[in-house]
């Protein structure tokens, strides 16, 4: 999906009434920034956008994340320290001396 | 002394022309001081575009009322107007996966390179041809991966200046956001100050809806520009529940201009 967020009341107006007058190209409004479908008709409008605005509009693509999309060790961590860990408890310091992925690990690894 | 009676003089223009040469004081087609705060909104009866509030702000500020928080909006717009965030790049560099899968292929293709190497040594044959295949090989490999890690670099400075400049502008837009609001207060504010007396000048008109929930638009706006003050004349367009312009402008309290080309 196309992710366009607005940074000017200008950009953010112009983005609400594309977004009301092309409803069918709009997955998700959120204030001054929409998800659009990835088609040729969502690009029209976020080029639209930018093309308008060329400063105050940031664009970019994104698409679900899915279970696949996460490794299994991660997951796990995540899972782990929702469920186990103390209410203060920084994943830091839960990850030490458990068979989760150290944070510091986690920043080099691209999915 | 008495005040003379307000004139209404013809204008041999159309409305707009006669509202544009009102507005600029360096249009000698209508000789007149410049308009002052009332102008914007109520410059032109009846109004074409009319907003309650505005028109009663604008009326209000005619007659010198300032709002309580002009202090407020003076300071967030001369912040506003201050601020001059960087702009972000436009073209966000990204590693492509195109340059990974280079890599892998050129690292794939060394190694290859250096088992057929092994095996022709041990087999005693020659490896001239090889070798310099392996170091072409080689450096390609390590030059792609030199290119690999400056785009890597590239991409996350480009990812902090954006950073920098949109923080830069979401800052901004909340000034925006500041300064509209107190815009929007400042004109009730100011509104509130008029429409006692826009009420009483409502009542005075010659029409039947003379209250302001019934009232047109048209019939406000005349209650609201005998409430201003006008520096400069009033483009009447038509004399609206008046039976000609000369009794409009009497009524009015204001000199008024009335063009005569549609």
């Amino acid at each position: 999906m196309l992710l366009v967020v607005t940074y000017s009341r200008a950009a953010r107006t112009t983005l609400r009434n594309l977004c009301r007058g092309h409803e069918e190209a709009v997955v998700r409004r959120f204030g001054r920034a929409a998800l659009l479908e990835a088609t040729g008709r969502g690009a029209l409008l976020a080029w639209r956008l930018r093309e308008r605005h060329p400063a105050d509009v940031q664009l970019e693509r994104t698409r679900p994340l899915q279970v696949g999309d996460v490794p299994a060790d991660v997951r796990a961590g995540a899972e782990a320290y929702e469920r186990e860990a103390e209410e203060y408890t920084p994943y830091e310091k839960f990850a030490v001396g458990r068979d989760h992925p150290a944070p510091e690990t986690l920043a080099d690894r691209e999915l | 002394m008495s005040r003379l009676p307000p004139l209404a003089v013809p204008v041999d223009l159309s409305p707009a022309a006669a509202v544009a040469a009102v507005r600029d004081p360096a249009d000698d087609r209508v000789c007149c001081t410049s308009p002052g705060p009332a102008h914007d909104d109520l410059g032109r009866l009846p109004p074409r575009e009319f907003d309650r509030r505005r028109a009663f702000a604008a009326a209000a500020r005619s007659l010198g009322e300032r709002p309580p928080n002009a202090d407020a909006l003076a300071d967030a717009r001369t912040a506003l107007a201050s601020l001059d965030p960087p702009a972000p790049g436009t073209d966000g560099r990204s590693v492509t996966s195109e340059d990974t899968r280079s890599i892998a292929e050129l690292r794939e293709h060394v190694a290859r390179l250096q088992g057929r190497l092994r095996e022709r040594r041990d087999r005693g044959l020659d490896t001239e041809g090889i070798e310099a295949e392996l170091r072409a090989a080689t450096r390609a490999l390590s030059e792609a991966e030199t290119r690999r890690i400056a785009s890597d670099e590239a991409a996350v400075r480009d990812r902090e200046r954006n950073r920098t400049a949109f923080d830069a502008r979401e800052r901004r837009l909340e000034l925006e956001d500041r300064v509209g609001n107190l815009e929007r207060a400042a004109r009730a504010a100011l509104a509130d100050r008029v429409r006692p007396a826009v009420e009483t000048a409502l009542e005075r008109l010659p029409c039947a809806d003379r209250t302001l929930e019934d009232a047109a638009d048209v019939t406000i706006g005349f209650a609201v520009a005998r409430v201003a003050r006008f520096d400069a004349p009033l483009v009447l367009a038509s004399p609206g529940p008046f039976p000609n312009v000369a009794a409009a402008a009497r009524w009015l309290r204001t000199d008024v201009c009335y063009p005569v080309r549609s």
